[in-house]
């Protein structure tokens, strides 16, 4: 016998009513996700935040429990096109390449010194191309699958398969082979 | 394509069934291949579980606090300060570095700086610089909120007095009959009904003498809070510092072709072999030469051949071991956009320099500042 479809969440069901202890609790659940994506692509990292927040609160009725998306790739995925918009509003696709040296790998178990690994990995991915890191964050920190980056970009699915190649060869090269 | 991206193609079932094949037995091969094909595979897992970041506190506080309110921000500026300028007998403000405001003052003094118009009483201060802007209001004027816009404020305050002491630059007056008055700097003028008067007063000096002893005190006292923003200023621009970083000599031992006239020969004649290509910017004053150029109709494939152009450039000039720094922006995503790219090359051992990163991030950002505009304005 089939499980009943689960009823509407009644978090959701308040945050998209306005209810500030509901909203408080997605944005316990959910505020790293949208702040790592604001940190690494926004120039205004708070009021993107806010703003993508006041869309999500917006769109909370739209959201499907049952549908395709987990709750937190499709906030991941309302993040994404407002950066997305916010980017080619200010019609600058390219960024400064920052200089600072990815530390080296210097011979100590990164297994174990796994703060170090991911020092290493952040400066990286800040020295990859915006469209290969957008699509590296989205795809392997987010879980956002391909074929919706690639809808958000307005691009085809090949293009976003060709940007994470070249975004995980960028990376290794950038890390000396050793991530 | 490079071996990275075949391993990342592999990982990802993308690769021919022929060439998948052929690269797993080189991978049994080579040892090397082997670690590398390793820390392909590793990739993904290290970056999914990358350490998550929190919000400020008090970021999230905000958000949730504002529950279904809409934020209110964005707002022209002279509405966020109108409130506080009316209420307020001596609101006194600084407005360096930002855009042009206007602002809504009704009673009291307000010292402005920069571009900003002042809606003084019943009349309208431009001010281009540093001046003190004092309105008398009168009689019967306290019904005045702003909310109904500054005509309707300004409609109320017909006949406020309205005094002008311009400290540096120039301030205009604009009457609501559209008579303009200038005051330069070191003049301050009394505007409205003073001693039966109905228009501009004699332009005194702002240190001479004034019947009005009062209202020369107020200004005294505001000329100490000049003194005591300008101190802050001054500290915020010691921040500001911190931020543009320190002009770097160049290094005396500097290979050759790092050096201003080498740099700039080498890449000129890089650029003629495509008419598309235009410098627009040479900036060799320190180390290293920065340049920005733009590629006419260059479009998406513009920039891939911008990409390859530096490429070549560096091998030629530094064996390819040169750091590039680069900024690279389309006006639009039509296959015919114009590209406009920042660009510069440290070589090998100089990009570590301590300063240099805060300092080349500064000439960047500026150099490519003035593309911008270019930016903004294509359709």
């Amino acid at each position: 016998m089939k499980a009943p479809a689960p009823g509407p969440d009644p978090v959701l069901t308040a945050a998209a009513a306005g209810g500030e202890s509901a909203r408080r609790t997605l944005l316990d659940r959910h505020g790293g996700l949208v702040w790592g994506l604001c940190r690494r692509f926004s120039p205004d990292a708070e009021d993107d935040y806010q703003e993508v927040w006041e869309k999500v609160f917006r769109a909370l009725g739209r959201f499907d429990p049952n549908g395709p998306a987990t709750l937190s790739t499709w906030i991941a995925t309302i993040a994404h096109r407002h950066l997305v918009d916010r980017h080619r509003r200010r019609k600058v696709r390219g960024e400064v390449v920052p200089l600072g040296d990815i530390p080296a790998h210097d011979g100590v178990d990164e297994r174990i010194d796994g703060q170090r690994r991911a020092e290493r990995l952040e400066a990286a991915l800040a020295r990859l191309p915006v469209d290969m890191r957008t699509v590296i964050v989205m795809h392997h920190l987010n879980g956002v699958p391909l074929e919706d980056i690639a809808a958000a970009e307005g691009v085809a699915v090949g293009t976003v398969k060709s940007r994470l190649h070249r975004g995980r060869a960028r990376l290794l090269e950038l890390l000396g082979g050793v991530p | 394509v490079s071996r990275y991206e075949e391993l990342s193609r592999l990982l990802d079932g993308d690769l021919p069934p022929d060439e998948a094949s052929a690269l797993r037995e080189r991978i049994a091969r080579d040892p090397q291949l082997k670690a590398e094909w390793e820390a392909m595979q590793a990739l993904p897992h290290l970056l999914r579980h990358l350490p998550e970041e929190q919000p400020p506190a008090e970021l999230n506080e905000a958000i949730a606090g504002a529950a279904s309110a809409p934020r209110p921000a964005r707002a022209r500026p002279w509405v966020a300060v109108a409130v506080s300028a009316i209420v307020s007998a001596a609101a006194v403000a600084m407005f360096a570095w930002s855009e042009p405001a206007e602002i809504l003052l009704a009673d009291g003094s307000q010292l402005v700086e920069g571009d900003v118009r002042v809606l003084a009483g019943d009349r309208r201060v431009d001010v281009d610089g540093l001046a003190l802007v004092t309105v008398e209001p009168p009689a019967g004027w306290a019904g005045v909120d702003g909310t109904n816009g500054p005509d309707a404020a300004a409609a109320k305050l017909a006949g406020a007095v309205v005094t002008v002491t311009v400290y540096e630059g120039t301030a205009t007056s604009t009457s609501m009959g559209g008579q303009r008055e200038r005051v330069s700097a070191g003049q301050t003028r009394i505007f409205g009904e003073v001693d039966g008067g109905s228009s501009g007063s004699p332009v005194v000096s702002a240190a001479g003498g004034s019947s009005d002893a009062a209202l020369h005190e107020r200004i005294a006292q505001l000329e100490g809070e000049i003194e005591k923003l300008r101190f802050e200023q001054a500290l915020s621009r010691g921040r500001l510092a911190s931020l543009e970083g320190e002009p770097i000599e160049w290094p005396s031992d500097v290979p050759a072709a790092a050096r201003p006239d080498e740099f700039e020969k080498a890449f000129r004649a890089a650029l003629a072999a495509d008419p598309r290509y235009e410098i627009l910017e040479m900036d060799c004053a320190e180390f290293p030469c920065l340049v920005s150029f733009r590629m006419n109709g260059g479009g998406a494939e513009g920039e891939k051949a911008v990409q390859s152009l530096v490429r070549s450039f560096n091998d030629a000039q530094f064996g390819g071991q040169a750091h590039a720094l680069q900024w690279v922006s389309r006006t639009s995503d039509e296959a015919d956009s114009d590209v406009y790219v920042g660009f510069g090359l440290i070589p090998d051992g100089w990009h570590t320099m301590a300063e240099l990163d805060t300092r080349l991030r500064y000439r960047m950002d500026s150099l490519m500042s003035a593309v911008e505009p270019r930016l903004e304005d294509s359709p």
